[in-house]
C-alpha cells in the first residue's frame, strides 16, 4: 500500500494523459476525417446528383438549400429545408445532419458555396453527402483553344 | 521505492496508452470547424480574372497559379505560370512543399469554380496559409481575357487600361500555350531578357 502511495504521482500524471486524450476524441468540435476522403469521394463528381436522378430516388433524401439572403437561390426542390451557409454548424443544423440516415443533398445558386459546405461536412464525418450538380457541367471546358503556329521563341517575335 | 521504478511505470503508462491511439499518418483539418466556415462566407477569398491578368503582365512574384485540373487538360492550354495539382491527386503529400509556402498566395483554378473550391477548403483546412480561388476559372477566363473585344467609338482611360491588360495576357497566353512543351520553360527567359534590353538593363 505504502509503495502504491509512492506511485501517486505517476498515477496522477497517467490519469491526466488519459483524460485529454479522450477530450481530443470526442470532442464534437474537431475535424476527425482525412483530406484524402473528400479528394476521393468527390473524384469524378461521384458526390455529385442530377435533378432528373434526385427524382427518381427511391429511398428517402433530404436536401439543403444553402442559399441566404440576396443570393437565395432561384430553383426550389420539394421537401428542401433551408440552412444558411453561415448557420451550418449551429448545435440544431448539426443535429439533423449527424442523426439523418437518409441521403442528404446539397445546394445553392453559388456551385462555390456548396462545394465548399460539401468539404467541411465531409470532414466532419457526415455521411451519404450529395452536391446537386448545376443543369450545365461546370467542370466543362466549353472553348476550344488554337494555337498560333507562327510563334516562335526568338526574341524578336515575343 | 526508487526514482529509477518510478520513471519505468511512467514510461510503460504512456507506452500503452500510446499503443492504443489510432495512429494516422495524415493529417485531420487544423483549423476548427467555426473558424473555416467563417473563412468560407467571405468573399475576399476570390480574385477575379482580370486580377490574376495584371498579375501575369506585372509578372507577380509574390503567387503562386494553381491548376487543379487533369494533367491531360493542362497539357492543352493552362494560365502562363501556373503549376498543375490534380484535384485527383490534391490529397498527395508530396504537394505539401508547394501548397504550403510562407509568403506566397495560392491561386487555384479549374474549368470552373467547382474543384477549385474543394482545394480551398482542403488547404485553407490544413491550415496553408493565403489560398484564394479565381472566380469563374478558365472558362470565364477564356471569355473575359481571350475573346472580349471593345465596341464603340470611344474609350475612356479606365476602359483602355481594362482592355490593354487583357490584350497582353491574351498575347502571353496564346504565346506560351502555342509553344511545344520542351520549350514552354524557355519562354520566359526570353520574355525577360528582351525586357532588360528595352529597360537598358545589363543581361
Amino acid at each position: 500500500m505504502k509503495e502504491l502511495k509512492n506511485l501517486q504521482y505517476v498515477f496522477l500524471f497517467l490519469i491526466i494523459i488519459v483524460v485529454l486524450v479522450l477530450v481530443r476524441s470526442f470532442n464534437p468540435n474537431l475535424f476527425r476525417q482525412v483530406p484524402g476522403t473528400a479528394v476521393e469521394s468527390a473524384q469524378n463528381n461521384s458526390n455529385s446528383i442530377t435533378l432528373a436522378q434526385l427524382e427518381s430516388l427511391k429511398t428517402q433524401y433530404l436536401v439543403i438549400n444553402l442559399g441566404s439572403g440576396g443570393k437565395f437561390d432561384s430553383i426550389r426542390i420539394k421537401n428542401s429545408i433551408n440552412v444558411p451557409i453561415e448557420n451550418l454548424l449551429d448545435k440544431k443544423n448539426l443535429t439533423i445532419l449527424n442523426e439523418s440516415k437518409d441521403e442528404i443533398i446539397l445546394y445553392s445558386a453559388d456551385v462555390s458555396t456548396t462545394a465548399k459546405a460539401w468539404v467541411i461536412l465531409n470532414q466532419l464525418g457526415i455521411k451519404k453527402l450529395f452536391i446537386l450538380a448545376p443543369e450545365e457541367n461546370s467542370e466543362a471546358f466549353i472553348y476550344i483553344f488554337q494555337p498560333d503556329t507562327t510563334v516562335r521563341l526568338e526574341n524578336d517575335s515575343i | 521505492m526508487n526514482t529509477r521504478i518510478k520513471f519505468s511505470i511512467l514510461l510503460i503508462g504512456v507506452g500503452i496508452i500510446m499503443a492504443f491511439l489510432p495512429f494516422n499518418t495524415a493529417r485531420s483539418f487544423q483549423l476548427k470547424p467555426d473558424e473555416l466556415l467563417s473563412k468560407t462566407v467571405s468573399d475576399d477569398i476570390y480574385f477575379s480574372v482580370d486580377q490574376v491578368a495584371r498579375f501575369i503582365n506585372n509578372e507577380d512574384t509574390t503567387f503562386q497559379l494553381i491548376d487543379v485540373r487533369s494533367a491531360e487538360q493542362f497539357k492543352v492550354c493552362n494560365i502562363p505560370g501556373s503549376i498543375n495539382i490534380p484535384f485527383n491527386d490534391f490529397s498527395n503529400p508530396k504537394w505539401e512543399i508547394y501548397l504550403n509556402q510562407k509568403g506566397l498566395k495560392n491561386i487555384y483554378y479549374g474549368n470552373g469554380d467547382q474543384k477549385a473550391s474543394y482545394a480551398w477548403t482542403i488547404s485553407t483546412g490544413l491550415n496553408y496559409g493565403n489560398n484564394f480561388v479565381m472566380k469563374g476559372g478558365l472558362n470565364e477566363w477564356y471569355k473575359t481575357v481571350m475573346l472580349s473585344q471593345f465596341e464603340g467609338e470611344n474609350i475612356t482611360p479606365r476602359e483602355n487600361a481594362l482592355f490593354e491588360n487583357r490584350f497582353n495576357a491574351r498575347k502571353t497566353f496564346t504565346q506560351i500555350n502555342s509553344l511545344p512543351d520542351s520549350l514552354k520553360t524557355h519562354y520566359f527567359n526570353a520574355k525577360h531578357l528582351q525586357t532588360s534590353k528595352l529597360d537598358g538593363g545589363c543581361e
